[in-house]
């Protein structure tokens, strides 16, 4: 399927996702894993981010999020009906008590609307997601390049 | 027997042959189905009519600029940053497998802007050869974009109640593939997964590219 490159790209950052904090409490009740934001072309004004949001705490809903490396951070839900892809913002993304919920391409996405710079592969953004309950956390987001990797490239992410 | 008799004979032979095998080879290809593959296959390819876009190089594109290759269109937009660069990288991967799979078979992969607005032949061109240097960007009048999509079975759309510099556009997800006539062959139907589409694609080529 299409998500196999990009999950695959995504699973050398793993540990790096792992790396996420939330400021301020001890024990944070929600964790924000596997992130990565998809390099992209020269020129484009957005950027998407995908994650896994692991919920150890009470039902939470992620409302609101934001980043230095984009004018504005909106979450945004690909939607496929009928053979049309739709684009459509999301309020409020419910996270359901114990529950995890992944953003993947082609589906749920942090989107960076109005990008400061092209987000170059190899670079990190710093991402703030805001939930009702749980506050903020804040993770950094290695840029990955999520094209069919010819052989060389495939190397370097398996590398970092 | 006299020669000519022979001769006249051996003609006669010659010509029911030919004619036994073409009615043969028609009736073969005419009684089977188009191939089945993850979208559809018209079992009569539609020629696209008359159009007039601008590539991302800048030069003016007309419907006989997809003559003599197999053409991949997918209709985006560089505003859009999950779906569109999604499928791109899967058009890439379509293109490698075939390289290998039908290297006879010529083909380009279009990205067909529904954004003509903010999807400039500059910013298409940085885009697409981003993805594969050799695909090409289309960009245009609404109305001439829209006749494409027309002829192709695809649609575009701006949702209403949205800011004018950040709106989003709906768009088709299925990849239009045009023969090496420049008429719609078949329609690839998403989720796109390249090793399927480059199966698809190969059996349609080995179907239809001796027909021509």
């Amino acid at each position: 399927m299409i998500v196999t490159n990009c999950r695959r790209a995504a699973l050398g950052f793993l540990l790096a996702g792992l790396a996420s904090v939330r400021a301020g409490a001890a024990e944070p009740s929600i964790h924000v894993v596997d992130a990565w934001a998809r390099a992209t072309p020269p020129g484009v004004e957005n950027g998407a981010v995908y994650c896994k949001i692991l919920n150890h705490g009470g039902a939470d809903r992620l409302v609101g999020a934001r980043s230095s490396a984009a004018r504005a951070v909106e979450i945004h839900e690909s939607l496929a009906q009928n053979g049309v892809v739709e684009m459509r913002r999301v309020d409020a993304l419910p996270v359901g008590a114990g529950a995890s919920v992944e953003l993947a391409p082609g589906g749920t996405h942090v989107m960076l609307v109005g990008l400061a710079a092209p987000l170059a592969a190899g670079a990190t953004i710093q991402l703030t997601l805001a939930f009702a309950t749980a506050g903020e956390v804040t993770v950094e987001v290695p840029v990955v390049d999520a094209r069919a990797p010819p052989a060389a490239h495939e190397h370097e992410h398996h590398g970092q | 027997m006299k020669r000519a008799e022979a001769v006249a004979i051996g003609v006669a032979t010659a010509i029911a042959i030919a004619v036994g095998i073409g009615a043969g080879l028609w009736r073969s290809v005419a009684s089977t189905p188009p191939p089945e593959i993850g979208g559809y296959v018209l079992p009569r390819a539609k020629p696209l009519g008359a159009l007039q876009l601008i590539d991302d190089r800048g030069a003016k594109v007309a419907a006989q600029n997809f003559v003599g290759r197999w053409s991949f269109l997918y209709f985006g937009y560089t505003y859009c940053p999950d779906v569109c660069p999604l499928t791109l990288v899967e058009l890439a991967e379509v293109k490698k497998k075939l390289a290998e799979r039908t290297p006879s078979a010529a083909m380009s992969v279009y990205f067909v802007s529904v954004d003509p607005q903010r999807d400039s032949p500059e910013r298409l061109h940085e885009y697409v050869t981003y993805f594969d240097p050799d695909f090409h960007g289309l960009t245009g009048d609404v109305s001439e974009i829209t006749a494409l999509a027309n002829a192709v079975g695809a649609v575009f759309f701006v949702p209403p109640g949205q800011d004018e510099k950040t709106y989003l556009v709906s768009h088709s997800s299925s990849i239009a593939l045009l023969d090496p006539s420049g008429a719609l062959r078949a329609v690839f139907t998403a989720p796109h997964d390249a090793e399927q589409v480059a199966a698809d694609f190969a059996k349609i080529y080995s179907r239809y590219e001796t027909r021509r």
